[in-house]
């Protein structure tokens, strides 16, 4: 097992990280959901041993690793955020590169590098510059070099970020299908909250340092169980209309974002006719109400205030 | 776990045609116009002189002018003719002349520095690079001078002069001196000549030309060599800011977390640039030695010396190149190899002489110069094309060893820690 203790960063007079404990357990996925600067690349880079924290510790198989990295990173493969890739080198020479300093050699590397090209689809690119590949190709590339040492843990730093859709799919599906056939426990790290719960047993939900929330899916929706989501779109933007879900006691929140009103309230309460009431009361045109199931991104909204994308 | 970095870096210079250009194609470049620009300036050392001229004297004028009194006196003629002979004499005495009218002169003050130097040390001095020209006075110069003068003595006085062929201009000048000093001083003696008419003395010749040779009987230095050697120096620097900015992009784009996750040691990676730089030093400075060979006909007369020469200056652009990327970790800035490229290159070159001979500006600048890495070794190396041996340059493939090891202990302990390095 792999477990982060009341991690701590603090750079200067800022705390990146507070105080912040999770685990994973052997071949489960596991995510990391927060909005941008939430600490969680700060958290994976203590979990990875790249960073010593300010107070906590990263314990494997129960010991900790911040003075003895080596036994951790032997298991270990990090997808960092960035392309961490040489540009002017084929996919190819960056597998044969990064395998060689993984001490993998002669036939035992060659094997690897046909794998990872084969489990992130390059096969037929492998001697082509890193420089001319796509952007969903190079992350692709991005999660193989982490996947040539075999690990039995990888740790995912927003994987998909900047890259279009069907790329997207692509790792997503790679993804869970290390988990399934090669029972890799993941750790991935996102701000897309689809994502992690397309992929994801557990979450962890950060915000500010702090881990706001963790559980399954299912526990972290629980938490809104006892409250409607409400989306209304109105024909025209109305200052007064906002202004009157703010001030009406049955509505817990309300957030405005590209034209769309997200409301919470509770769900034994009667919300619809109030609605329409203040629609009415602020000659407010409605031309749309969907009452919505929960998700991650409105266990967010409800817990911090604010959007995950904000 | 070295071999793939090197191998990597290997790959990503061929495939950068930018700094390829910079690496072997200006250097070359800059070889061919500089060697056929500044030929002429080489071969004149610029406008610019202060030489340093030494003087070595084996025997004492004023004995010599007493000697010759005393057999003056007994020789069989009128005393008015003796006192005649003897008060011509010693306006005549060569020597003194040379010191106090000649290079004493301030018209030639400002450009000669003239310096008495005891017998004793006069092979050292020969070896010495600093004097642009010795005078060597033989004993009884003098005495055999006036004699000639005076009554046609058959012993010709000679004056040796060393002339060092790495400071041509102003060995030339010292010469020229020499030579108009002989000329005016047949003038000068002239009435004193008339003044003794009834002995029809006969004004010797101080041999100038007879006697030159050079200090240290080398070859000269053409400006296609002088360049080869003076821009490949420096060049090679640039060796050392390539791969301390390569190594920084590597932080930068997170590729050296990946090497760090691999549990590659600091320790490894560090020798990973040092041997790198080290390489790719030695392999640019043999493609320009070797085109400079092909084109421009400069032969290496020893070829232990040169890779002596050559390995131990890349060992020390290793040790820069390692400095370099320290700093650049430390100050997570590549501000610190983009300066270096920027101004020390051409700063370090303006003092190792690889523009033009800079330590005949001052002898600070010569000894600062030679500090260099580059000034170090582009000493050695056209010593070597002048002929010398290995011993000649040992100390500067020393100095150049030590240098590469001193800043490589400061590297390790400037390289920031772990938790200094995302």
């Amino acid at each position: 097992m792999l477990e982060a203790v009341e991690l701590t960063k603090q750079f200067k007079q800022h705390k990146a990280v507070n105080k912040a404990s999770l685990f994973l357990e052997r071949g489960e996925i596991v995510g990391l959901l927060g909005p941008n600067g939430a600490g969680k690349s700060t958290t994976i880079a203590m979990i990875s041993t790249l960073i010593p924290p300010t107070s906590g510790d990263v314990r494997f198989n129960n010991e900790s690793v911040i003075k003895h990295p080596h036994k951790l990173r032997n298991v270990l493969g990090v997808v960092p955020q960035e392309i961490a890739l040489y540009s002017d080198l084929s996919a190819k020479e960056n597998l044969q590169f990064f395998g060689k300093i993984y001490r993998l050699s002669g036939m035992e590397l060659k094997t690897r590098i046909e794998e990872v090209l084969e489990i992130v689809g390059l096969t037929d690119r492998q001697n082509d510059l890193v420089k001319h590949f796509s952007g969903g190709m190079k992350r692709r590339l991005n999660i193989g070099v982490a996947l040539l040492h075999e690990p039995k843990f990888i740790i995912m730093d927003e994987p998909t970020v900047g890259i279009d859709p069907q790329s997207r799919n692509y790792i997503l599906e790679t993804v869970k299908r290390l988990n399934e056939e090669k029972k890799m426990t993941v750790l991935y790290t996102s701000h897309y909250m689809e994502e992690v719960e397309f992929l994801c047993d557990r979450i962890y939900i950060m915000d500010q340092g702090h881990i706001i929330v963790s559980g399954t899916k299912e526990e972290i929706k629980n938490i809104l169980s006892s409250e409607d989501t409400i989306q209304i779109k109105v024909e025209r933007a109305n200052e007064s209309f906002i202004q009157a879900l703010h001030q009406n006691p049955i509505i817990s929140r309300v957030t405005v974002q590209d034209g769309l009103i997200t409301i919470l309230a509770p769900k034994e309460v009667n919300l619809l006719s109030t609605l329409f009431k203040l629609a009415d009361e602020t000659k407010t045109v409605l031309t749309s109400v969907e009452i919505k199931t929960p998700t991650l991104e409105d266990v967010f909204l409800h817990l911090t205030g604010r959007a995950l994308r904000d | 776990m070295i071999s793939p970095f090197i191998k990597k870096q290997f790959l990503l210079l061929i495939r950068n045609p930018q700094e390829l250009l910079l690496l072997l194609g200006m250097p070359f470049i800059l070889i061919t116009i500089l060697g056929f620009a500044l030929g002429s300036f080489m071969n004149n050392e610029g406008t610019n002189i202060h030489a340093k001229v030494a003087f070595v004297e084996h025997g004492n004028e004023q004995e010599d002018f007493k000697t010759f009194v005393n057999d003056v006196k007994n020789m069989p003629m009128p005393v008015e003719q003796k006192e005649m002979l003897v008060k011509t004499a010693e306006k005549m005495l060569p020597i003194t002349m040379l010191k106090n009218d000649v290079f004493g002169s301030k018209e030639i003050q400002p450009y000669i520095e003239f310096v008495t130097v005891p017998p004793s040390e006069l092979d050292e001095t020969r070896q010495s690079d600093r004097y642009a020209a010795i005078i060597e006075v033989p004993e009884h110069f003098s005495y055999a001078f006036l004699n000639n003068a005076m009554f046609g003595g058959n012993v010709q006085p000679k004056l040796s002069i060393y002339m060092n062929e790495g400071k041509q201009m102003a060995a030339k000048l010292v010469e020229d001196i020499l030579i108009e000093f002989q000329e005016q001083y047949s003038i000068f003696s002239a009435p004193g000549k008339a003044g003794v008419a009834s002995n029809s003395l006969e004004l010797p010749a101080i041999n100038v030309k007879g006697e030159m040779e050079t200090v240290t009987k080398k070859k000269p230095m053409t400006a296609s060599t002088y360049y080869t050697v003076g821009m490949s120096v420096m060049f090679v620097l640039y060796i050392a800011s390539y791969i301390a900015s390569y190594a920084f992009r590597e932080k930068q784009s997170h590729v050296f977390q990946r090497i760090l996750l691999a549990n590659v040691p600091k320790r490894a990676y560090i020798s990973s640039i040092f041997l790198t730089a080290m390489i790719l030093a030695f392999v640019q400075l043999i493609i320009l030695y070797g085109l400079a060979a092909l084109f421009y006909d400069v032969k290496w007369p020893n070829m232990t010396s040169f890779l002596s020469i050559t390995v131990s200056l890349c060992f020390a652009v290793g040790g820069l190149a390692v400095l370099l990327t320290a700093l650049n970790y430390r100050m997570n800035s590549e501000n610190v190899s983009i300066f270096f490229s920027s101004t020390i290159v051409s700063i370090l070159s303006f003092l190792g002489g690889s523009f033009f001979p800079s330590g005949q500006i001052s002898e600070f600048i010569r000894i600062v110069g030679d500090l260099t890495p580059n000034g170090a070794s582009m000493t050695a190396y056209l010593k070597i094309l002048q002929g010398y041996e290995l011993s000649a340059v040992i100390g500067s493939v020393w100095y150049l060893c030590a240098f590469g090891v001193v800043i490589l202990i400061c590297s390790i302990w400037i390289f920031p820690k772990r938790g200094d390095l995302s």
